[in-house]
């Protein structure tokens, strides 16, 4: 799988390569602003950039606009953006009408390093992978507040784990529950939410996006 | 009240003798006139009678008595002292001559026209009035002496020839003078002393009748000093003051004219108010067009008071001519011990009263502390708001620094245990992978609690993207629903934005803290220039603003601002806190 960072960082930038690179990544490039993000990614085409928001030269959001334009410019590549902090605006502003390919993770995420390969790797895949916490301010701020009175509170708690991006197993492991269970909590949301079995794997997806009101 | 009968000079060798040359039986005739012509002042005087009355009566009488066919009653300012404050000379005291001016405040017969009522004169040698000024006692002239003299010519229309002259003197200072003028060739011998002596009783009268009136004056000058400074005291707007002082300054002074004039300091000056006579000048708008040598021109040079006592002396001065206005007083008023302006009063007549600077001091006192009061309150505002703004900057770069910093050493650190535990897995060292996960969690609780305070330093987002974009964590972060519901276009100033948003903050974990309730909502406005910023909950009210709640911290930044903090929490609930920011454009 081939990589580019953008993490004006040197400290930062370093480390996560060979994090990465330890993990049997490719990375391709590794650069420090969003301009240079773009031309990489124009020049290498990878499957992914883990790029950082705060970049020269304004050190607000340039990591976020880089990554809007590779996701309008080049949908085959997924685009992971990491900070300090996450906000519900930057990741409604990044997912727009479409979590494919997305994730948006705390820095800090990073010292799971099986998770956070797993979360490269999804978004690579086009998939999406989003902070918990980020999911939290999602949820708070939705719209649509009447389908989430419906849900019992241990289906919310599947509702924001399938919003981060993980997998059955992985909200059983989270939640502390049988695969039968997470089954069982997942078909009620779908019902609740009126998303129908036709809607096929991409129920998951509309739910969360139906939830976040995205 | 003394009336000198011994000395030298010119006029007194005609009085010698005064008294013995006349007939015995004139005298009781002489002294019941008198006593009735005095009885007539007295009663005037008792009925509450103006000065101005007092002593056109005082002429009169004066006149009748002595049987002159002209009399004046004058006030007199030395110069060289606070007149009319200059001590009289003593019995055989003899003074340098006397400099100065007197002005006719009463006068009778023929005179009338050619001396009326505020006739001001420059004493010089020749006159009757400052030979009984240099002795202290009447002076007599006569003849050629009279009629050469400075007054000749109005002398010689009138016909009169001879003049005796009186000081008045009260409480041991010369308070004026009378004079009396005849047609005959003389004035009979003891006409000195029967003046004198009518003039010490009169004058007494004449004084009384003054100090009332300066009681009243006195009076009615602090009524509308009173009045003037509730409004000082009530804050009202500068205009609305300086609109009022002047109209007052008007009234008590001038009758004719006031204006009060802002020294700019590009060198222009600004009519702030004007009352009485229209001006050619809109208030608030450039003050131009006046005298080259006039009182604007003076105040601003000396920076003290300046009068002028007859335009018609003044060159270029014929716009006040024009006016009606023939002679004015004008009043520096200096704020924080800097030259800030002037009120200026302006009469029809010759020569304001002398003691018109002093009275008037009072009325550029209370301008100046109205100024000081309004310019202090001025700048405190604008410097509580840069001490806000200044402290906003350096929360901003101490979140900085800490994000450039401490906050990715601590994610280095992350990513090389992540590398580590990563590595140690293959090696089947549970004790060592213990280690490192220890050394994960508190990594992990370190930069969760740098994150916690650098957010409550300055969320980068709120300056990126707004309050609403900057709310949605805070809501996150309660225990209980909360609903934002934000419009605010156009955006505020970062410090207002910040200020608005931890209050929302603070608001919001006393809710979770304190309030047992079950949701809470925020609403954030804006409307026109202000900012509302309400937080409710449904919990059980009896929220304290001053019981340490960190909102009483945040009022004071929101004073800061001008803005207001207001909390409602009656007991049982609901509780709102509203917070009102200006935000102008």
């Amino acid at each position: 799988m081939r990589v580019v960072i953008a993490e004006d960082s040197a400290l930062l930038r370093e480390g996560l390569r060979r994090l990465l690179v330890e993990q049997d990544l490719d990375v391709v490039d590794a650069v420090a602003d969003g301009e240079q993000l773009l031309r990489s990614v124009a020049a290498h085409e990878p499957d992914v950039c883990v790029v950082d928001v705060r970049m020269p030269p304004t050190f607000v959001d340039e990591g976020l606009r880089a990554a809007l334009v590779i996701r309008s410019r080049w949908p085959g590549t997924g685009v992971l953006v990491l900070s300090q902090y996450v906000e519900e605006r930057y990741a409604t502003e990044l997912i727009g009408d479409n979590p494919d390919g997305v994730g948006y993770l705390l820095k800090d995420r990073v010292d799971d390093v099986d998770d956070f390969i797993d979360a490269v790797r999804r978004v690579a895949a086009g998939d999406t992978a989003l902070d918990p916490e980020v999911v939290k301010q999602l949820l708070v701020r939705s719209r649509k507040t009447d389908p989430l009175q419906a849900l019992t509170p241990r289906e919310r708690d599947v509702l924001a784990a399938m919003a981060e991006g993980r997998s059955n197993a992985g909200i059983g492991a989270e939640l502390v529950i049988g695969p039968a269970a997470v089954e069982k909590h997942i078909s009620n949301i779908f019902m609740k939410l009126g998303l129908r079995a036709e809607d096929g794997e991409h129920r998951r997806v509309l739910a969360v996006l139906r939830y976040l009101g995205a | 009240m003394r009336t000198p009968d011994a000395g030298s000079g010119e006029g007194r060798t005609a009085d010698a003798g005064r008294g013995r040359d006349q007939p015995d039986e004139d005298r009781p005739r002489q002294l019941a006139d008198e006593q009735a012509a005095l009885r007539r002042v007295a009663t005037l005087v008792a009925g509450g009678a103006r000065p101005a009355e007092v002593f056109m009566v005082v002429a009169d009488e004066l006149g009748r008595l002595i049987g002159a066919e002209a009399t004046f009653v004058s006030r007199v300012d030395l110069s060289g002292a606070d007149s009319p404050g200059v001590p009289a000379p003593g019995a055989s005291g003899e003074r340098a001559e006397p400099e100065g001016y007197i002005t006719v405040v009463g006068s009778y017969g023929r005179i009338r026209d050619e001396v009326p009522v505020g006739f001001r004169v420059k004493l010089t040698p020749g006159m009757v009035m400052t030979a009984a000024l240099r002795t202290g006692g009447p002076a007599r002239i006569n003849g050629e002496r009279l009629a050469n003299g400075p007054f000749g010519a109005i002398i010689g229309r009138l016909g009169l020839r001879a003049a005796v002259a009186t000081p008045i003197v009260a409480g041991g200072h010369y308070w004026g003078l009378t004079v009396a003028a005849t047609s005959r060739e003389d004035f009979p011998a003891g006409t000195e002393s029967r003046m004198a002596e009518f003039v010490e009783l009169a004058g007494m009268a004449i004084a009384n009748a003054e100090a009332e009136q300066k009681l009243r004056e006195l009076a009615d000058t602090q009524a509308s000093l009173r009045r003037l400074a509730m409004l000082v005291a009530r804050g009202e707007p500068p205009e609305v003051l300086f609109a009022a002082v002047t109209k007052e300054v008007q009234r008590y002074f001038g009758g004719g004219t006031a204006r009060m004039v802002r020294y700019e300091v590009d060198g222009t000056a600004t009519l702030l108010a004007n009352a009485g006579t229209e001006s050619h000048v809109r208030v608030g708008g450039r003050w131009e067009g006046y005298p080259p040598t006039g009182l604007t021109v003076t105040v601003r040079r000396t920076g003290r008071a300046a009068r002028i006592d007859d335009y018609r002396d003044v060159p270029g001065a014929e716009v006040r001519l024009r006016e009606g206005i023939l002679s004015s007083v004008a009043l520096p008023i200096h704020v924080n011990g800097q030259l800030w302006g002037m009120i200026a009063v302006g009469s029809g007549q010759a020569s304001l009263p002398p003691d018109t600077e002093q009275r008037m001091t009072e009325f550029t006192e209370l301008v100046a502390t109205a100024v000081a009061n309004a310019q202090s309150r001025a700048e405190l505002i604008t410097s509580r708001a840069r001490i806000v703004a200044a402290s906003d900057e350096v929360r901003r770069r101490i979140e900085r620094d800490l994000h450039d910093g401490a906050q990715q050493q601590l994610v280095a650190m992350q990513m090389t245990l992540g590398r580590l535990r990563s590595r140690m897995k293959a090696a089947d060292d549970p004790e060592s992978i213990a280690l490192i996960d220890e050394a994960r969690r508190e990594a992990r609780q370190a930069i969760g609690e740098l994150r916690d305070l650098t957010r409550g330093l300055h969320p980068p987002v709120l300056t990126d993207r707004g309050l609403d974009a900057a709310l949605s964590a805070i809501a996150a972060r309660s225990p209980i629903p909360v609903a934002v519901d934000v419009a605010v276009s156009p955006r505020p100033s970062i410090t207002v934005e910040a200020i608005a948003y931890f209050v929302v903050a603070e608001a919001l974990t006393n809710v979770a803290k304190h309030a047992q309730a079950t949701r809470a909502t925020v609403t954030i406005r804006r409307v026109a220039d202000r900012l509302l910023v309400i937080v409710g909950d449904d919990g059980r009210g009896g929220a304290d603003p001053a019981l340490g709640s960190g909102l009483a911290g945040l009022a004071d930044r929101v004073s800061g601002v001008d803005g207001t903090l207001r909390v409602n929490s009656p007991i049982g609930g609901p509780t709102v806190v509203e917070v009102e920011l200006p935000c102008g454009s």
